[in-house]
């Protein structure tokens, strides 16, 4: 007898063989299914978008598996078995940016840099200074150790030059706070743009600073401390704990876990975020940071977020980070987009241009192969440190 | 969910972005069209007084515009603006019309400028080495063959049609990549001609598809609604009673209405379409909106008047004014703009919060008639019933034509 599937309008089929993935975006349901050729087929069809995500069939001349596969479908809420008269009409999920920049560039009577400058939404400056050496500024908000400071004058400019109302959130990262001069005009000045902004500084440098920090809470800023774990952390923190402060620890394994969950608890710290960073700690973070396939799928992700995923690079979109030596950068593992002495404008095109990382998307090796490309979270540094575009468990099992 | 309102930072957004300015250069016409917005059929626009503007207004509205510019940031890199010439017939102010040009040319400003002019090309042969130098895009108003131009009459009430072929055939040999590149021609719909034969006519004339509207049915005079209706054709009837409905409405993709409907809809409701990157990160469930389709003040345009009026679109009634250039000054009060703006919402407000459409209003405020009156009454209002019948009439469409939705999605560039 004849029948016809439609599958809903927000299910994405995605088939990377051996597996195939039907999800749907509005309830979090799914079914993971082997494509056999039958099946392979009739997904290949409900996925030619001229045909709405519908097909009709025979059931009686379908294998058994395809019938399973079919029921499955209805069963799982991802679709809907009807006769074939059934007057429905499903739209396949199919991302339409109308202002993408491929479309701009191919519509001669338009440019690739209209309304660029409502993308750029973070600043991240790092002033340089003598601190501890080590790279993890690449991975998370911590102090650049350089000889090249950027001076509140250079920074008040750039900013002034900047001069947009789509910018909505600053970071200011010092290495030595107590050798920056002028640290209080840069603050008011911060404070007067009334844009969301954020000081950090190590935890090594809040004994002197305290009370310059201290006072930062009659501004409109917060202040974020970066705390590594070790045996001072806990005594500097019993001394100076300041409830306006928020802290981001910083650790590196189970035993720095386990000490900073003590210690928060004996410190009583109410707002803080743990952050993993890499050191030669493979292990670590296959155990605790990488993704395995039943995180994933116990991620409810909307149709916009998963278009998101396939578009852009929900970390890195919208940012730039200027270092201390003046270089603007969209990703600080890749090549700088120019210096401060730039326009903004040409800062955000030349990262249109070479695509660094506000469009780095999950469309490379090993990614592209895998059926969970677009519901895993886009790349972020750790990929860069680590040096694999993928932070997960599931592919690394299935090779 | 509230309902956004109209802000002065909006209005200031819209002006330091400003895409295109339309100057009303002349209210002269050499031609007497039967149904001419500004003839005996209609109301709610300035007496037409055989007025030229003034190059005085001109340079003092844009340098006014190029202090914004300079002054504010924009969102693009290199913002494009469009100087549009608008009439009366345009070319009936040619000198004015390169003042203006030169003057823009000269402007030390990072910022691209193209022109644009509608015309009913009647003096066309006169200026066209001109217009096509500078690249103007032009939009002939040309009703299809001479049966269909026969309303487009000269003051002593001949058929343009022989002038204004002429011309345009003469423009295309002279001019032929200009022609090509910058030349568009639009039709009015009326008792004499219809889609098909317009169509058919510059097609096969100048390779070109006419954009096809029809009459404007808002501001009719009373005494005038029977002539109206006699001269009044609708654009899908027209389309369904041609011979080749099925190749024609192909050959006019989203000229066709019932396409142009189902577009509209494919955007604003298939939950795939998002103007841009950012739109990405944001819940439209959980975003304010306005529930409009009347566009932001100078969002699109801003119109100056022969007589010196700053409105927000020549396509409404010159009463809805929002400030002018007088004496050297551009008056413009952003205060009384947002608030009047405003008012109008609010007075629509009981409507929009049970209307089925209100997230994706395409009614225009200013074309609601009773719109000064204290209980205006919106035409796009949409109940329950209204609603999925428009969405059943967009479905059953693309049902017809599935092929419809990845062209739509894919081929149509919407700024």
């Amino acid at each position: 007898m004849n029948k016809k599937l439609t599958i809903y309008s927000d299910t994405f089929i995605w088939i990377k063989k051996p597996k195939g993935l039907i999800y749907n975006s509005q309830n979090g349901h799914y079914l993971l299914f082997q494509p056999t050729s039958e099946i392979e087929s009739i997904c290949k069809y409900l996925n030619n978008f001229d045909n709405l995500y519908s097909i009709i069939f025979d059931d009686e001349t379908l294998n058994s598996e395809t019938q399973k596969f079919m029921q499955n479908i209805e069963e799982r809420h991802l679709g809907i078995l009807t006769n074939v008269e059934a007057n429905i009409v499903s739209l396949p999920p199919l991302l339409n940016i109308l202002n993408a920049v491929e479309k701009l560039k191919a519509d001669k009577s338009r440019s690739e840099s209209e309304n660029i400058l409502k993308y750029f939404s973070a600043l991240t400056v790092y002033t340089g200074g003598k601190c501890a050496n080590t790279n993890y500024y690449k991975q998370t908000f911590y102090p650049c150790n350089s000889n090249e400071v950027l001076t509140s004058e250079t920074i008040i400019n750039f900013l002034d030059n900047i001069q947009s109302q789509y910018l909505n959130s600053i970071n200011i990262v010092f290495s030595d706070i107590l050798n920056y001069s002028d640290a209080q005009v840069l603050i008011d000045y911060l404070e007067s743009l009334q844009i969301p902004t954020t000081i950090y500084v190590h935890y090594t440098e809040i004994m002197i600073n305290n009370r310059f920090l201290d006072k930062l809470r009659n501004n409109n800023l917060t202040v974020k401390i970066i705390c590594e774990i070790d045996k001072d952390l806990q005594n500097i923190l019993l001394f100076c704990k300041n409830e306006s402060y928020h802290y981001n620890f910083l650790i590196k394994n189970e035993e720095e876990y386990n000490i900073l969950e003590e210690m928060i608890e004996n410190l009583q710290i109410k707002k803080y975020t743990v952050i993993p960073v890499f050191d030669n700690n493979l292990q670590f973070f296959e155990e605790h940071v990488f993704v395995n396939e039943s995180d994933i799928l116990a991620t409810k992700l909307s149709k916009r977020e998963i278009f998101a995923h396939q578009a852009l690079n929900t970390n890195f979109w919208g940012a730039l980070t200027v270092l201390p030596d003046g270089k603007v950068y969209s990703n600080l593992h890749n090549e700088s987009v120019g210096t401060i002495n730039d326009s903004i404008y040409d800062l955000i095109l030349n990262e249109f241009h070479n695509n660094y990382s506000w469009r780095l998307i999950r469309n490379q090796k090993p990614c592209c192969d895998c059926i969970y490309q677009w519901l895993c979270p886009s790349p972020s540094n750790y990929e860069f440190v680590i040096g694999r575009m993928n932070l997960c468990n599931y592919y690394n099992m299935q090779k | 969910m509230e309902q956004a309102k109209l802000t002065i930072n909006d209005v200031e957004d819209a002006l330091i972005n400003l895409k295109q300015v339309t100057l009303e250069v002349t209210d002269v016409c050499n031609l007497r069209c039967k149904y001419c917005g500004y003839g005996d059929l209609y109301f709610g626009y300035d007496k037409r007084q055989d007025k030229y503007l003034s190059f005085d207004k001109v340079k003092t509205l844009i340098d006014w515009l190029v202090y914004i510019w300079k002054f504010f940031k924009t969102v693009s890199y290199m913002p494009t603006t469009t100087i549009g010439f608008y009439g009366g017939e345009p070319l009936m102010n040619i000198d004015l019309i390169k003042q203006t040009v030169e003057y823009v040319e000269n402007l030390k400003i990072n910022r691209n400028f193209l022109f644009a002019m509608t015309t009913n090309a009647v003096l066309l042969d006169k200026y066209m080495d001109y217009i096509a130098e500078k690249k103007f895009n032009t939009l002939i108003s040309l009703d299809g063959n001479s049966e269909g131009q026969s309303y487009r009459v000269n003051h002593s009430g001949r058929n343009s049609f022989d002038t204004v072929y002429r011309n345009v055939k003469l423009l295309q040999q002279e001019h032929p990549e200009y022609f090509a590149e910058h030349v568009n021609f639009n039709a009015v719909l009326h008792n004499r001609n219809s889609v098909e034969s317009t169509y058919s006519f510059i097609k096969n004339e100048f390779g070109k598809t006419p954009t096809m509207s029809e009459l404007n049915n808002s501001n009719i005079r009373s005494d005038k609604i029977e002539e109206f209706n006699r001269t009044y054709r609708n654009k899908s009837e027209s389309l369904y009673q041609s011979e080749n409905y099925e190749k024609l409405a192909e050959d006019i993709f989203i000229g066709e209405p019932q396409t142009e409907n189902l577009l509209l809809f494919l955007h604003q409701y298939s939950g795939n379409t998002f103007r841009d990157y950012n739109d990405l990160f944001i819940d439209k469930n959980e975003l304010r909106y306005r529930p409009t389709g009347t566009c932001t003040p100078f969002g699109k345009k801003i119109f100056l008047t022969v007589n010196g009026k700053i409105i927000q679109c020549e396509r409404i009634d010159h009463n809805f004014a929002v400030g002018n250039v007088e004496n050297g000054k551009v008056n413009l009060d952003f205060d009384y703009i947002v608030n009047r703006f405003n008012a109008y919402l609010d007075k629509l407000s009981k409507q929009c919060k049970v209307c089925y459409r209100k997230k994706s209003c395409t009614q225009c405020m200013y074309y609601i008639p009773d719109i000064d009156n204290n209980k205006p009454v919106c035409h796009g209002f949409m109940n329950k019933t209204d609603f999925e019948n428009y969405k059943s009439y967009c479905m059953s469409h693309l049902a017809k034509k599935p092929y419809l939705y990845k062209k739509l999605m894919t081929e149509i560039l919407v700024e």
